[in-house]
């Protein structure tokens, strides 16, 4: 019979308690299931054991292959996006150049402007950012769920648009070019040990770039695990009638 | 951002009733655009005195002079009943087997406060108890299992906790006024409930005679070796099990244990007794089964810990910790509220969740009713599409809001489908609220973005 190796990336490996000999297993178990912390793994003299370090290398490898991975076009492709890539010419330049990241070149900037609706209710914006996973892993769900949302509240919608090498910033020139009342960007978070998968969601109404950070909205910590993608959907159709009411979004906004 | 609610506790037990206020807070965490709303402190502000419970005569409770008393502590206490947002009364031990404890309930929850829920149950009453006797915060620091027994008048209502979560609840037909005596020591009533054991016990004691101090402490001597039977997981004697309400207990071997109830005062202290003037400080046994606990716990491989509320145990448990909140993204509709005893239908497959609806459905004729499921962790919004699409047709011709009560968190995502694929009708959808079949609910006014909800189990079977 052949033989494999244990697939360490596995979520049961999180949840095994390695302390030798516990004064109670239950407890170590119910206090792994409160965080995602590594705790309750034991030690091998003063370090970890084999076990712990191995899944803390693959933890951390996800991360670096969540950096410098690709969305997967299909997905943009079948839900109908507009793509577009900003100044950055590859990876390791997205990396070094955060503010190219930010602004588009003048060629892009006239092609949204004639290839996309105009002045929509809502401009809803995917971005890779630092985490090209947590797009291919939410994206579908959350743009759906907000899709018919939309529709139903009677917003007019404007052209979904991908945006390769994006930074968070670009969704305000995507709304100047526009005029969009409120925009919406997805965008992949930087990855932590803990998940690779993990998305924000930032709004702002009439976005600009002369406007301060702090104009922005934010629903963080969408994945799996946190905030599953279909119910950040729903908060963020619930928000979108909320900053369309009010005219303000940000820290002006008081929800 | 933090909101005070003010919540009311009302116990009827066998023996004694009493009302407690108390502040609970409410904070929302808002880091992001999904706050974190949770209930941050719990503050008694009011405690009534300890009254004996009103009774016409044997079976009867006296409700007039029940709202008499209950009146004049929300009086004293300077609160009125439109300020009360929730809370819960409980009716316990032998006075909810009494003939019109169902009409005290109705009568007093309307006259309590809007959503002031009515509740019974021996379980539930066994959690609420422990809870406000302190055995479930303890229960969070110890290495172990922990059970409180709440030993009123009538009952004993016993609870064991493991980190703050609840692994069983029973009760028993053991207190400390199964027998009571008059003030020249005669016994007037013996329960029924405890005459099949002093027969076994052979055991000399009627109604008339004067009572002999060795005869009761043998009895209560065999209560305190049960309590010590059920907390070491031994083997029950027939007669143990005679005393079980309901079902019978899981069985766990524990190592802590914790007294609430009225009898607990004479646990906690030290009591001392050689006469029948010892015993009869109140007409009943309960000093005397106290001190036979006390007795028997010496030397025993058990820690015993001290409850933080003794006879306001589960008078506090009903006022401070009968409320559930819902996740903080919900749906909600205010206008529709407060439902109460909404009886719960649970889908066991949510792959079968129309029929279930439709079979189950008729369970419940003419009543409106909660449909409640877990649901997956993270559903694709296809899946939340067929729950909602399931749900409608289960409830076709239903005059009824759609009212779902989920476990995981996607309740607006289901609740706003809903509302698409229905049409705009009424919607409750909550999550992060865990029910069984056979619970009832009791839904309030939106608080921070959040719905107060009470899930009970009641008594009154048909």
């Amino acid at each position: 019979m052949e033989e494999f190796v244990r697939d360490i990336s596995l979520p049961e490996i999180k949840e095994k308690v390695l302390v030798d000999k516990p004064v109670s297993m239950e407890n170590c178990q119910r206090l792994k299931k409160t965080t995602n912390a590594r705790i309750c793994v034991g030690r091998a003299g003063e370090r970890f054991k084999t076990e712990t370090l191995l899944k803390f290398r693959a933890d951390h490898a996800i991360a670096m292959d969540t950096v410098w991975s690709y969305v997967d076009e299909k997905i943009v492709d079948r839900l109908g996006f507009y793509k577009i890539q900003t100044m950055v010419k590859d990876k390791e330049e997205y990396i070094r150049r955060p503010d190219l990241g930010r602004i588009f070149a003048p060629e892009t900037m006239q092609a949204i402007k004639k290839d996309c609706i105009q002045q929509p209710d809502v401009q809803i914006i995917a971005a890779d950012g630092l985490s090209a996973y947590a797009i291919n892993a939410n994206l579908e769900d959350i743009y759906s769920i907000m899709l018919d949302g939309f529709v139903e509240k009677g917003y007019s919608v404007g052209t979904p648009i991908f945006v390769k090498y994006s930074r968070v910033a670009t969704m305000d020139k995507i709304s100047e070019a526009l005029g969009a009342k409120v925009t919406i960007q997805f965008i992949g978070e930087r990855p932590g040990l803990a998940t690779g998968e993990s998305m924000s969601v930032y709004m702002a109404y009439e976005a600009s770039s002369q406007k301060p950070e702090s104009q922005r909205t934010v629903v963080s910590n969408i994945y799996k695990d946190g905030i599953p993608s279909v119910e950040a959907g729903a908060q963020i159709v619930y928000l979108t009638e909320v900053l369309m009411r009010e005219k303000k979004s940000g820290v002006e906004l008081k929800i | 951002m933090r909101q005070e609610i003010l919540s009311v506790g009302i116990d009827l037990g066998t023996t004694t009733s009493q009302v407690i206020f108390s502040r609970i807070a409410i904070e929302s965490l808002a880091l992001t655009a999904i706050p974190e709303v949770k209930i941050t402190d719990k503050t008694i502000i009011y405690r009534s005195e300890i009254y004996f419970t009103p009774m016409k005569n044997i079976g009867v409770i006296d409700v007039e002079q029940l709202k008499q008393i209950i009146l004049a502590e929300y009086e004293m206490a300077g609160i009125r009943k439109e300020d009360i947002v929730t809370g819960a009364i409980i009716i316990t031990g032998e006075t909810a087997r009494k003939e019109n404890a169902a009409d005290v309930l109705n009568v007093l929850s309307d006259f309590a406060g809007d959503f002031v829920v009515a509740t019974a149950g021996p379980d539930l009453e066994s959690v609420l108890a422990g809870y406000g006797a302190g055995a479930a915060g303890l229960s969070e620091q110890l290495p172990e299992k922990i059970i409180n027994f709440d030993i009123g008048g009538g009952t004993t209502n016993a609870v064991v906790f493991v980190g703050g979560q609840v692994l069983d609840a029973f009760a028993l037909d053991i207190g400390g006024r199964l027998i009571c005596l008059d003030e020249q020591h005669r016994i007037t009533y013996i329960s029924e409930k405890i005459k099949a054991l002093i027969q076994t016990l052979g055991l000399v004691l009627a109604i008339g005679a004067r009572a002999d101090l060795l005869e009761l402490v043998k009895l209560t001597d065999a209560f305190a070796r049960m309590f010590l039977q059920i907390s070491l997981g031994e083997i029950l004697d027939e007669e143990t099990k005679d005393l079980f309400i309901e079902h019978l207990h899981q069985g766990w071997q524990l190592q802590n244990l914790m007294f609430s109830g009225g009898v607990a005062e004479f646990i906690y202290n030290e009591h001392e007794i050689k006469t029948l003037e010892d015993v009869n400080l109140f007409g009943d046994i309960g000093p005397l089964l106290g001190w036979s606990i006390r007795k028997h716990l010496k030397n025993m491989p058990l820690t015993l810990h001290v409850a933080k509320e003794k006879i306001r145990a589960t008078v506090i448990g009903a006022g401070s910790y009968s409320l559930h909140i819902s996740g903080s993204t919900v749906l909600f509709d205010d206008t529709i509220v407060p439902l109460k005893n909404l009886p719960v239908l649970k889908i066991k497959n949510i792959k079968s969740m129309q029929e279930e609806i439709i079979n189950k459905r008729c369970l419940f004729p003419g009543q409106m009713i909660a449909i409640a499921f877990a649901g997956a962790a993270a559903p694709t919004y296809f899946q939340i599409k067929e729950m909602a699409t399931a749900i409608i047709a289960g409830l076709q011709g239903a005059e009824q809001p759609f009212i779902v009560v989920v476990e995981h968190d996607f309740a607006k995502a289901l609740g706003q489908t809903l509302q698409r694929l229905a049409g705009n009708k009424s919607v409750i959808c909550l999550d992060c609220i865990k029910t069984e079949m056979g619970d009832y609910i009791d839904i309030g006014k939106s608080v921070a973005n959040v719905v107060p909800v009470v899930v009970k189990t009641l008594l009154f079977k048909n």
